[in-house]
């Protein structure tokens, strides 16, 4: 197979696994017991009014009708308004990632910067006090939910000493710059530290799976050192794994989104859609669930193409 | 580490969660949701061994019978997970060309799914509540355990005395019944044990989030998102519940590290 035809198929793939997972998202949320049209209207709402909106909002037409028109707009970028606020989803989203994208982003690459140095230590350290002590702190890391580490840093940094704030986020939004960067200190390290605990393991075993190669033995033995041989022969192959993680960080990062700006109480699109949730808006639920799916898929179709031009096998089969 | 110490950790902590689950069953110190306005806040006592929450309520009640909804739902969940994720992927292994890819294309469809996201959803249908957590949990896990089960069915169905079975006319139950479930079953524990970690975290972040275990039933993820409203009063009380998740967790991420050391003898050899 050819790069190009690879590269193809994999976009064809990411493609139909956005509009299958959509579809399910639509399948599961029409299932929603009681009807749109009453809960928008409350308790008190005539049959008529009830029935005129049914009409207006074409929950008339059959289920597929009604996907096969979400799913048009949507390929225009219209994801449809909210059903309470009448606001259009994507202006939501975008008003809300002001919050979301800095806290995901600086924390996705903080992570990576502290965990891939620290996972290569601690396989080169295998089984020597140092490298021991840092996988274990590593397997601690895991074990603490987030929220906990949430809470903690909330105690010693808000409560103790009030340096930084407990939670929320400025009214003006970036326009009060330093006081919208105080807000987030605290969010980042709590999202960095559960990342990094996961991908110091994760480039850890990688490293240590490429140095049992036999290549690499092979390299030490013609004289070089454990890092020249890593350097010289074992970067390709260890980053393979590192590349492949980054598709599979990209889920824990979205669910931590949201339990971090739960934990500090930042408006971000995590906050968004548990309230959506509890007020059953059904379509800034069903717009904010697939764009982070199509944030998943876009990340893994990305990760797919760096992958096959790291190994070029991988293109072959 | 030294041979075998991750194993007996793994095991002594999964123990102690298990034998809170057990006491909650038969003997808890207080009433967990006897309100007692006049011990708020409590610090810890003879009486009150991990001191009192807000209401008066005693935490150590309240951390044993958390114990229990948190286990039962990963333990559910865990179960759904390894039915649903068996089955997918051995059939992902043994059936024909197109029902093959099928599958795996299925399987990477809820891999990129966060199991989350998923109770964020059941929960905005159905409303918040264990089962919903439990399904959605089971769900997310199964794509996992199927990708493992998968890889391990086919190298186990390119062995030379599969093919050999194969060849002298084993009917594919057969061939599922005595060559592949038994030779998956150390993989199998390892892998139940790792989705155990997972499925404890995913249940406290779920009632953390409100989505998960409704009140007035203790769970350890609701302890500590009530306590998070009294840390200006007393930050101790935050403590417990988040220690207890992360004892869970490591424990079950311990027994399955050592049941794969001790099972695994390819990862004893030394590095070059």
């Amino acid at each position: 197979m050819s790069f190009a035809r690879y590269v193809l198929r994999r976009f064809t793939l990411a493609l139909v696994s956005l509009v299958v997972a959509s579809a399910l998202i639509f399948a599961m949320l029409r299932l929603l017991p009681g009807d749109i049209a009453e809960t928008k209207l409350g308790v008190g709402a005539t049959p008529e009014a009830v029935a005129q909106l049914r009409e207006e909002l074409g929950l008339n037409r059959s289920a597929v009708a009604q996907y096969g028109e979400w799913l048009t707009n949507a390929a225009t970028g219209d994801l449809g308004k909210s059903l309470i606020s009448e606001v259009s989803v994507s202006s939501e989203l975008a008003s809300k990632s002001q919050v979301t994208l800095p806290l995901v982003l600086t924390s996705a690459l903080l992570s990576l910067i502290l965990a891939l140095p620290l996972g290569l230590f601690a396989a080169l350290r295998n089984r020597r006090p140092d490298g021991t002590a840092l996988s274990i702190t590593s397997q601690l890391g895991m074990a603490i939910p987030s929220f906990w580490v949430g809470v903690i840093l909330i105690t010693i940094f808000a409560v103790n000493r009030e340096l930084l704030p407990a939670g929320g986020f400025p009214e003006g939004g970036w326009s009060e710059t330093p006081e919208a960067v105080r807000s987030l200190i605290l969010p980042i390290a709590t999202l960095t530290i559960a990342q990094s605990a996961v991908l110091i393991r994760f480039a850890r075993s990688s490293a240590l799976e490429t140095l049992n190669q036999d290549f690499l033995r092979t390299a030490r033995a013609t004289g070089l050192t454990r890092i020249q041989a890593l350097r010289i022969h074992g970067l390709r192959s260890a980053l393979i794994p590192v590349v492949s993680v980054l598709g599979i960080q990209v889920s824990t990062l979205i669910v931590g989104a949201i339990v971090v700006e739960s934990v500090f109480a930042l408006p971000g699109i995590g906050q968004m859609l548990l309230q959506d949730v509890a007020i059953r808006d059904f379509n800034k639920v069903m717009g904010t669930l697939v764009v982070a799916m199509g944030v998943v898929f876009v990340v893994s179709f990305i990760t797919d193409l760096i992958i096959g031009l790291l190994d070029p096998r991988t293109v072959k089969r | 580490m030294i041979r075998g110490t991750t194993l007996k950790i793994g095991i002594a902590l999964v123990a102690l969660v298990f034998g809170m689950t057990i006491m909650s069953f038969v003997w808890t110190p207080y009433d967990p949701l006897a309100i007692d306005a006049e011990q708020s806040l409590e610090s810890i006592s003879m009486e009150h061994p991990l001191g009192t929450d807000m209401l008066g309520r005693d935490v150590l009640s309240n951390v044993i019978m958390g114990a229990r909804s948190t286990l039962l739902v990963a333990a559910l969940s865990v179960a759904i997970a390894m039915v649903i994720g068996v089955f997918a992927g051995i059939a992902g292994a043994l059936f024909g060309r197109r029902a093959r890819s099928i599958l795996v294309f299925a399987i990477d469809i809820v891999l990129a799914l966060p199991g989350v996201l998923v109770a964020i959803v059941l929960a905005a249908v159905y409303g918040p509540s264990t089962v919903t957590a439990t399904m959605a949990i089971g769900v997310a896990l199964s794509a996992a355990v199927a990708q493992v089960t998968r890889r391990a069915a086919l190298t186990v169905l390119s062995q030379d005395y599969v093919l050999a079975a194969i060849a002298a006319g084993s009917s594919r139950l057969r061939i599922v019944l005595r060559h592949i479930l038994p030779n998956l079953r150390a993989n199998l524990l390892i892998q139940a044990s790792g989705a155990g970690a997972i499925a404890i975290l995913a249940e406290s972040t779920l009632s953390y989030l409100g989505l998960g275990t409704v009140p007035p039933t203790p769970s350890w993820g609701r302890m500590l998102a009530e306590s998070q409203q009294f840390l200006i009063l007393d930050p101790v009380v935050a403590l417990w519940p988040g220690l207890f998740i992360a004892i869970a967790v490591l424990g079950f991420n311990l027994l399955g590290d050592g049941l794969r050391e001790a099972l695994d003898p390819s990862l004893d050899t030394e590095l070059p």
